[in-house]
């Protein structure tokens, strides 16, 4: 029962005012980065670190850890409101959040997602509390040949995602991928596709990528519609809300268990995040819907599958940071050289040797998703109010500004900006001829993963007599590829498939 | 009136030699061309407040990171200031072999490095509960097994240059597996999808109770292993390091680059500094700038020959 | 379906110059790209046959078109937004920039639809949060935003 003590322990270290204030603090950071457009969760905790080098190590976690964990949920806020994901690991809260916003219940999407978001951040954290060390010796079974066919399997997800036209899904994550090959090859070394500019080496970030192809043609809709005040009515707000859509939520406890489920276990694979667990949980609540066709005209259900799904991947991701010293995830990585500027060694014996660190950071981001429903709620409902009363002549540009700030400070390069801008019109151009941003976005996430994988595999391989063997000889590789087969296949088990085009009906 | 004012400008130029004169009189902005979080932002960090004591000025860290740092080095060439008060951190092999792959935004020869403070030294390691223990038993596990994988950080890079002269050197046939960054490639090896890693001494330090290191490709043994041989004691020419160092953008004047020679020294010879770097598996190495330059040409001519043997692979 | 058709043939040709390039790589740079620009090039010449399939039909589609007057402003604010990039790099700095080609493509926005009083006080508001963000990420957070000529 050491756990447990280390955990009461790690709460009552909590009402220490200092770090119960940095929590807050974290909390409110991470909520407005997570929800402006462009601003994302990674680019939050790479700004906030530095300064928390002068913080103790569980302060310096736990303030972390919050703004990381209410990043992930405010998110969910630009999607809705305005169809920008405000991190990649909200980018299938759009296809359900905005346009139940267009119908002017904005408010319960953002209920919707918080309470989603609070069920999914609980689970994946107690869930790691619970199994840590286990699970950390099964993601060490995930080699590359499985890597690749997880890869391929969140292809695959582009079937049940794309609405209308698979073909032209497929085509799209493809070009995704294609899009993750510019810069250098990771295994190879080669300078690939850069057509001799240096500014091109460093690839297409995911961030840049992802500002670019949501929010500039979003900009490009204000921009048509710019004599207008704003895009949509918010409808009038019923009193007991708030209660109504607390119930409805917690009683789909299968859709929610289902996609923090989903979450956690994407999130305790390294290399995999919120950004893939959140399309997944997406398609797994289409698939498993008694109703799907109603997926993308605004149902709860969709918002309720990413939202706890993404906020779950959190907990997830600390299993194999923690206990393995290996980060999944971008924010991951860097809390890693967080623990490493505190002289703490990430590892099992962590848990030993520091458990009051331990134990404090993981108590902190409890408490800091139970906060961040109040803050969040507050916060949300003033976003909310306040996107209605700036004339879109003036949103277009502001978004405009935020993009920009966003895509420059992942890296704080300026070339990062150029390929936002490209990449935005391109998209643009490209949703007019049917190519989606989520495909594209989910190859460009996928991308280095299926790569990386395939050519360490082969590598890997050449013990064998035939290097591809590799890819269908281990018994992992089977679960992926079986489940690649029966995704793909889908379209063709459900019989009636209803064209829906994501609530742009006039 | 003419006159008044050629010499109300005399004067502001002759105070702006005056505060020249006297470096560095404000922020010195240190740029990591790497993500913050990683090794070299660490290193910075450890560096930054015996800096601040010895300059006098604050440090100021930035990151500017892509394309494993050559955004940034080529930002250092091209754009930034030669005044001093912008530095860079570099990194060997990087920046030599980034320029001999191509497509990059800078040459070798312009990075002005002024000291190289640290290095890292490849070594061999293995799973601990791996049956081999000694270098021997690696040899006889290789020729039984026929193939052996090794997996590191990187191609090409110190590790993938290492692992191709160590099968060069042996007669072994050794597959090199490139993982994105050293840390990436320690599940691989936990997980026993590789049979060992050619990895930096950082690491077999921070994972030494899950790993154990059979030998070490530098000149001498190393504190953290004292019992493992180098690759010369075992008849095999093989030392390969990555280092870590500070740079100038080319054109800054001789004096500020004493200024800013002499406080790495000073920091380097600060006793609790190298306890710290020596804690996380660096290694404390003393090149100056002439001897930084010395280090640069006799690396670029060892890999400019090893790059051509392995061009084709 | 005529653009589907442009699609899938421009698809084509440029996986072509893309294969091409492949061949300067070594084996484990470009076997990926390689298997990656095939499976394209599939997909694209099953588009382009089923684009073809369909225009025999003559089904005709007059979704998402964009009038000549909008297509100009959206190539506008897409000119400016580069132009705000390279000048802000440049010559302007971050804040500076920021604030000029913001208030300048909200001014090209909002045209005759606000008055002069609101315009101005929307324009101090967007200046408020570019100085904003200016003082907390360049200042407090040290991001080397780019300077400019002036500061």
């Amino acid at each position: 029962m050491s756990g447990l003590q280390n955990l009461a322990y790690g709460f009552a270290q909590l009402f220490i005012v200092k770090t119960l204030l940095l929590m807050l603090g974290g909390v409110s950071v991470g909520l407005v980065i997570g929800s402006l457009p462009g601003l994302s969760a990674t680019m939050g905790v790479a700004l906030f670190l530095p300064i928390t080098y002068w913080l103790s190590a569980s302060d310096s976690l736990v303030f972390l850890g919050s703004l990381y964990m209410a990043a992930i949920y405010g998110g969910s806020f630009s999607a809705i409101l305005l169809r920008t994901p405000g991190t990649p690991s909200n980018i299938g809260t759009t296809f359900d959040g905005y346009p139940m916003a267009k119908q002017g219940r904005g408010w319960e999407a953002i209920l919707t997602a918080t309470f989603a978001s609070l069920y999914g951040a609980l689970f994946g954290l107690i869930m790691f509390l619970i199994f840590a060390p286990m699970l950390a010796r099964i993601a060490l079974k995930f080699g590359p040949p499985e890597y690749f066919w997880l890869g391929i399997f969140g292809l695959t997800v582009i079937s049940s995602l794309s609405r209308g036209n698979t073909l032209k899904g497929f085509i799209g994550g493809l070009i995704g991928v294609l899009l993750s090959t510019i810069g250098v090859a990771p295994v190879g070394g080669n300078v690939r596709f850069t057509f001799n500019m240096p500014q091109l080496i460093g690839g297409v970030g995911l961030i840049p990528a992802l500002v670019g192809l949501f929010c500039i043609p979003q900009v490009i809709e204000m921009i048509l519609n710019r004599s207008k005040q704003q895009l949509y009515q918010e409808a009038k707000v019923q009193r007991g809300l708030v209660r109504k859509t607390f119930v409805n939520v917690m009683k789909r406890q299968i859709d929610l268990l289902r996609a923090s489920v989903i979450g956690f276990i994407i999130g305790v694979l390294p290399g995999a995040g919120g950004n893939i667990a959140n399309l997944v949980a997406y398609s797994e609540a289409v698939r498993a819907s008694k109703h799907p066709e109603k997926f993308g005209t605004g149902i709860p259900e969709g918002v309720i599958a990413t939202e706890a799904s993404n906020n779950a991947v959190v907990g997830g991701g600390f299993v194999p940071l923690m206990t393995l010293g290996v980060p999944g995830t971008p924010v991951d990585a860097i809390l890693y050289g967080a623990l490493l500027m505190q002289g703490l060694r990430p590892g099992v014996e962590l848990f030993t040797t520091r458990a009051d660190v331990v134990y404090t950071f993981i108590a902190g981001v409890i408490l800091a998703s139970l906060v961040m429903v109040p803050v969040g709620l507050a916060f949300g409902r003033g976003m909310a109010k306040l996107i209605t009363k700036i004339p879109l002549s003036l949103l277009a540009p502001t978004i405009l500004f935020l993009t920009m700030v966003g895509s420059y400070c992942v890296s704080n390069n300026i070339s990062d900006v150029y390929m936002m801008l490209i990449l935005g019109f391109l998209g643009f151009v490209l949703r007019k001829l049917g190519f989606e941003a989520g495909p594209i976005t989910l190859g460009l996430i996928l991308g280095p993963i299926i790569e990386s994988g395939l050519v360490q595999g082969l590598l890997i391989g050449r013990q064998l007599t035939q290097p591809w063997l590799i890819f269908i000889t281990r018994p992992l590789c089977w679960v992926f590829i079986v489940l690649s087969v029966f995704f793909l296949l889908w379209p063709v088990f459900l019989k009636k498939r209803i064209v829906v085009s994501g609530g742009e009906q006039k | 009136m003419k006159v008044r004012v050629l010499v109300v400008l005399f004067a502001l130029l002759a105070l702006t030699f005056v505060l020249a004169e006297k470096y560095p009189s404000k922020p010195i902005t240190y740029v990591i061309c790497f993500a913050p979080g990683g090794e070299s932002d660490i290193t910075a960090r450890l560096q930054q407040p015996y800096l601040e004591k010895i300059l006098g000025v604050p440090i100021v860290i930035t990151y500017k990171e892509g394309g494993g740092g050559a955004v940034g080095w080529t930002e250092l060439v091209t754009r930034a200031k030669p005044d001093g008060y912008t530095i860079y951190g570099t990194n060997l092999p990087h920046t030599i072999l980034q320029p001999l792959q191509g497509g990059v935004g800078y040459k070798t020869e312009q990075i002005n490095n002024i000291y190289f403070f640290q290095s890292t030294p490849c070594v061999l390691a293995v799973r601990i509960d791996s049956p081999i223990n000694t270098f021997e038993d690696f040899v006889k596990y290789a020729k039984e097994k026929g193939v052996v994988t090794l997996g590191g950080s990187g191609q090409p890079s110190a590790n993938s240059f290492a692992t191709v002269r160590l099968a060069k050197l042996t007669g072994l046939n050794i597959v090199y597996v490139p993982f994105s960054g050293s840390g990436t490639a320690v599940p691989a090896l936990l997980g026993g999808h590789v049979d060992g890693l050619m990895t930096y001494t950082t690491m077999a330090v921070q994972y030494r109770d899950k790993m154990k290191v059979i030998a070490v490709a530098s000149e001498k043994r190393l504190p953290w292993f004292p019992d493992v041989p180098t690759f010369r004691e075992l008849g095999i020419d093989l030392v390969e390091k990555a280092y870590r160092g500070v740079a100038v953008p080319p054109g800054t004047p001789e004096d500020v680059k004493r200024v800013l020679e002499a406080a790495v020294k000073e920091v380097n010879n600060n006793p609790e500094f190298v306890a710290k770097m020596e804690e996380m598996g660096f290694v404390i190495e003393n090149y100056d700038e002439a001897a930084s330059a010395k280090l640069v040409s006799e690396l670029m001519a060892y890999y400019k020959e090893l790059w051509e043997e392995t061009k084709g692979k | 379906m005529i653009a589907d058709i442009v699609v899938s043939i421009f698809i084509l040709i440029f996986s072509f110059v893309l294969f091409d390039q492949t061949k300067q790589y070594n084996y484990l740079s470009a076997v990926f790209p390689r298997f990656l620009l095939g499976l394209l090039m599939i997909l694209s010449v099953v588009l382009l046959v089923r684009a073809i399939v369909l225009w025999k039909k003559r089904r005709v589609s007059a979704a998402g078109s964009i009038s000549l007057k909008d297509f100009f402003y959206i190539c506008l604010v897409a000119i400016l937004s580069f132009l705000w990039v390279y000048v802000m790099d440049w010559v302007l700095g971050f804040l500076l920039g920021s604030i000029v080609f913001g208030i300048v493509i909200f001014a090209i926005l909002a045209g005759r639809s606000l008055k002069a009083k609101q315009f101005v006080l929307f324009s101090l508001g967007y200046c408020a949060i570019v100085f904003i963000f200016w003082y907390t990420l360049g200042r407090l957070l040290r991001v080397p935003f780019p300077r400019g000529l002036f500061f």
